[in-house]
């Protein structure tokens, strides 16, 4: 079954699609940071190095949209599958081989397969194509922005908040573009728990199946909502609402992480319990 | 067949991302170094001064806070941290927003012995942040001096430096940084208040520190004399 599933995975249409989206965006913002670059006459050594050309390295009107869109980018691979196989009768066929919990579990599995390759190749990609055309600068030769930005103004900074957290600054020095891949690969995470939940939502959508994508766009925007909120309110913790902050490097070191794993937890778990729950259903009935 | 036509159009994705990527890399600026040289080369690039003050006095911090934070931040990052006299022999590499100053170490305060009679080229804390537009559309260029209060260093100057040692990634190199803007200078230098907001840099560049007002260039004073105090030197050139 699971063979079958893979196979159908690579041969749909949603998947190379998404899977076009993604890389395309890869190449584009290289370009448009190259482009931008050529339109006001800067100097590239001076505005960006290697691992700021990282699309989710910082926070640009690129990054927050696409981290918007990744429940409607991870629904295509896969997600919508289980109406598609309703919609051709091929439902009944396919759980007359294997049964019922089977056919769930797979397609579920290629579902989180499908969410995780379609973000996590191309946002690698771009960081490879970073890593070969971006130049060696004057600037990144001798050290990296992040790490000179420690040195020169830690001392203001420590002397105000010494208790600051950083997780990730240690490997930031040293190996800037792993806290990248480490970003992609929590993307790559977080596409396929939202293929996932937006899969086990299409079971209970007969009809515009593209509606399932709103319980975990709901979850990410409450997130978003909820941090604004308490930044307004000054109240600064050391964990964050808002799940974007996880996957944007140039933040990745504020946070701890406690909460989006749990998050992703939950939600692995609370459809694998409907999952399982679905697939006790007696067909006869 | 399918698959194939897929993978096809991504290929092509890929191949037209790439080319796209080539002919813009081609055209664009890649400045690199500006200029190398003493302090006089730096003012021939760029003459205004353009010292943008966004601090007040009570962010300079005492000389006991600087130390405390140094040690901090050399624990937090796990690296080592030299105290030096060190004499600069005026070789400046100038690049789009940071500076490289090669600088003789007289002697050792703090840290690391093997580095006495060494030259080394020094990252600038200050000056990494001190950056130099180059002259476009009509304007002249322009130094900036964006909250730093520090001039670059003197050629024959020896200063008290809070250094970082900092190991490339590979570990084969260590570079050094001065910490934040923790050099002072022993020669005893008049310093001028930047009080005009269309002034040249050639007209400041004696300064050791620029300041706005009194308040600010006191607190700064401040801050050196107790650092020298400190390390028990005096304001006089060391001798060796």
């Amino acid at each position: 079954m699971l063979r079958a599933q893979l196979k159908l995975l690579f041969l749909k249409r949603g998947f190379w699609l998404s899977f076009g989206i993604m890389l395309t965006l890869a190449f584009l913002y290289p370009v448009y940071l190259l482009a931008d670059c050529i339109f006001y006459g800067n100097d590239i050594s001076f505005l960006y190095d290697r691992q700021y050309a990282y699309i989710f390295c910082e926070r640009t009107v690129l990054s927050g949209l696409l981290y918007l869109l990744v429940p409607v980018v991870a629904l295509l691979p896969f997600a919508a599958s289980y109406a598609v196989d309703r919609r051709l009768h091929a439902y009944y066929a396919l759980v007359s081989r294997r049964g019922l919990r089977s056919y769930f579990f797979t397609k579920a599995f290629c579902c989180m397969l499908g969410g995780f390759l379609v973000f996590f190749l191309p946002l690698v990609i771009n960081i490879l194509v970073n890593q070969l055309f971006w130049p060696v600068t004057f600037r990144n030769t001798m050290t990296n922005n992040m790490f000179d930005q420690y040195f020169n103004d830690i001392a203001e900074t420590l002397a105000h908040s010494p208790d600051q957290a950083t997780l990730f600054t240690r490997l930031w020095q040293t190996h800037p573009q792993m806290v990248n891949v480490l970003s992609a690969g929590l993307i790559g995470l977080l596409g396929a728990v939202s293929s996932l939940a937006s899969y086990t939502c299409s079971l209970f959508v007969k009809r515009c199946t593209y509606f399932s994508i709103f319980p975990m766009l709901l979850l990410m925007t409450a997130g978003v909502m909820l941090q604004k909120q308490q930044e307004q309110r000054g109240a600064l913790e050391s964990m964050s609402w808002d799940l974007s902050d996880y996957v944007t490097t140039g933040y990745a070191h504020y946070y701890q992480y406690a909460y989006f794993w749990i998050l992703c937890a939950a939600v692995i778990l609370l459809c694998a319990g409907i999952l399982w729950w679905k697939s006790r259903q007696d067909l006869l009935d | 067949m399918r698959v194939y036509k897929h993978i096809l159009i991504q290929v092509l994705i890929v191949l037209a991302g790439v080319s796209s990527i080539l002919v813009l890399r081609s055209n664009v600026k890649d400045l690199g170094v500006l200029a190398s040289g003493d302090e006089t080369a730096i003012a021939s690039v760029a003459a205004p001064l353009d010292y943008r003050p966004d601090k007040e006095a009570s962010w300079i911090l005492s000389a006991e806070t600087v130390r405390e934070t140094y040690q901090r931040s050399l624990d937090m990052f796990g690296i080592q941290g030299v105290v030096v006299l060190a004499t600069s022999e005026g070789r400046n590499q100038y690049a789009s927003g940071m500076a490289l100053s090669s600088v003789r170490i007289d002697r050792v305060l703090e840290g690391d012995p093997a580095l006495q009679g060494r030259t080394i080229d020094l990252l600038c804390g200050s000056q990494a942040r001190l950056s130099v537009y180059e002259a476009k559309d009509g304007q002249e260029a322009r130094l900036v001096f964006s909250g730093a209060q520090m001039n670059y260093l003197k050629k024959g100057h020896t200063y008290l430096m809070l250094l970082d040692a900092l190991p490339m990634p590979g570990g084969a190199v260590t570079r050094y940084q001065i910490h934040g803007d923790s050099y002072y200078d022993l020669e005893d230098t008049e310093n001028r208040l930047v009080t005009d907001a269309n002034c040249l840099y050639r007209d400041y560049a004696g300064n050791e520190v620029f300041a706005q007002d009194e308040e600010m260039l006191r607190a700064i004073m401040k801050q050196k004399q107790d650092m020298l105090s400190y390390y028990s030197v005096s304001e006089t050139k060391p001798e060796g």
